[in-house]
């Protein structure tokens, strides 16, 4: 079950490098934080999942809308004059490093227990 | 508890796809971007290309020892002509045309001398203290002016055939690309051609004038000239 979605990672590499599609150069820059948004979307939805908050309508809905309005964000920033392009890549920068660190400390804190389980039933910290 | 699981499952799947084909294609994108602009051993286009090339180049050289071979037949033919006056003075005189079409190799003393850009004092025009293409071909000139029999540019033989034209940083002489310094030389009478070059108010001194860097005309006891290697237009040699 867990290999899912790794597969379908996969399954999309193989079908965008195997597709002709072409960005057009000027929407290139739009393309790339519009797949910040995604990774940011995802890495939510694994932490939500390890949480155990995890519902797929939101998760579905967020990962689409968050990356057409990171995209249209930074449109809209080029049309002002305003590099909405920085603050979004800040944005989801920062919310990236966080959801992989609460990733982090959920999975090494499962491991850990599972650690003091197996070997030492006694000390209970 | 399972079905959200599988919910669960199913969603990352559906998004990982999505998002794997968007980083692929961006990838993809940034790859061709970088192509573009340099060399790369993956290209099975350049790849193609550099067969081609490596190909022509080993032709070329095969080409060049057929000549060469050729030519040494030739000259053993025309050896065996026999010594009958009339056919040694047409040999003589075949002789003469050849250096003058510059087809062999020829030896003899000459006059050499060599152009170097100078350095120009901040704030002065480059373009005045460079060598150009028309520096060496007013050189050139003048000597052929002056009686040379034969002249060559850093080893280059210059025939009748032979264009000095400017391209970019360096000077093409018989397709060979040359750059600075010049080193000219020329074979025929040493005192004449040097009093062509030194002339009052000749080539040299306007050059040294404008600040190029021209060595003294040297005299030489013998000077040795390659024979021009470049192809000759093909209605040169019809008749």
């Amino acid at each position: 079950m867990i290999w899912l979605p790794i597969i379908g990672l996969l399954l999309g590499v193989g079908v965008g490098l195997a597709a002709n599609v072409d960005i057009p150069v000027a929407y290139s820059s739009y393309f790339s934080i519009a797949i910040l948004a995604a990774l940011d979307t995802v890495f939510g939805g694994v932490r939500a999942s390890l949480e155990k908050t995890f519902d797929g309508a939101v998760f579905i809905t967020g990962f689409f809308f968050n990356t057409l309005v990171a995209a249209l964000l930074a449109y809209i920033g080029v049309q002002l004059g305003v590099d909405l392009y920085l603050a979004a890549v800040v944005a989801f920068g920062v919310r990236l490093f966080q959801n992989i660190a609460v990733i982090r400390r959920i999975a090494f804190g499962r491991m850990g227990h599972r650690r003091q389980k197996d070997e030492a039933p006694v000390r209970k910290a | 508890m399972l079905q959200t699981r599988s919910k669960l499952a199913l969603s990352l799947t559906v998004v990982a796809a999505a998002l794997g084909f968007m980083v692929a294609l961006q990838y993809k994108q940034q790859l061709a971007g970088r192509g573009a602009l340099g060399y790369s051993p993956s290209d099975t286009e350049q790849k193609k290309l550099l067969v081609q090339l490596q190909a022509l180049k080993a032709t070329n050289v095969k080409q060049e020892q057929q000549l060469q071979s050729i030519t040494t037949k030739i000259a053993a033919y025309e050896k065996q002509t026999g010594n009958s006056g009339e056919l040694s003075a047409l040999r003589a005189k075949l002789e003469d045309e050849r250096i003058l079409a510059g087809t062999t190799a020829v030896e003899g003393p000459g006059v050499q001398v060599t152009l170097m850009d100078g350095t120009p004092p901040a704030g002065a025009d480059t373009e005045q203290y460079l060598t150009h293409d028309w520096d060496v071909r007013s050189v050139i000139n003048e000597l052929f002016t002056a009686g040379a029999e034969a002249v060559s540019i850093n080893g280059y033989r210059v025939v009748a055939t032979s264009g000095v034209f400017c391209t970019g940083p360096v000077v093409k002489v018989n397709d060979h690309s040359i750059g600075a310094p010049f080193t000219i030389q020329a074979i025929g009478d040493p005192q004449a051609l040097k009093s062509g070059l030194t002339l009052q108010g000749g080539i040299l001194d306007q050059l040294r004038q404008r600040g190029v860097n021209v060595s003294d005309v040297q005299l030489v006891q013998t000077i040795k000239m390659p024979p021009f290697t470049g192809s000759l237009p093909s209605d040169t040699g019809s008749n």
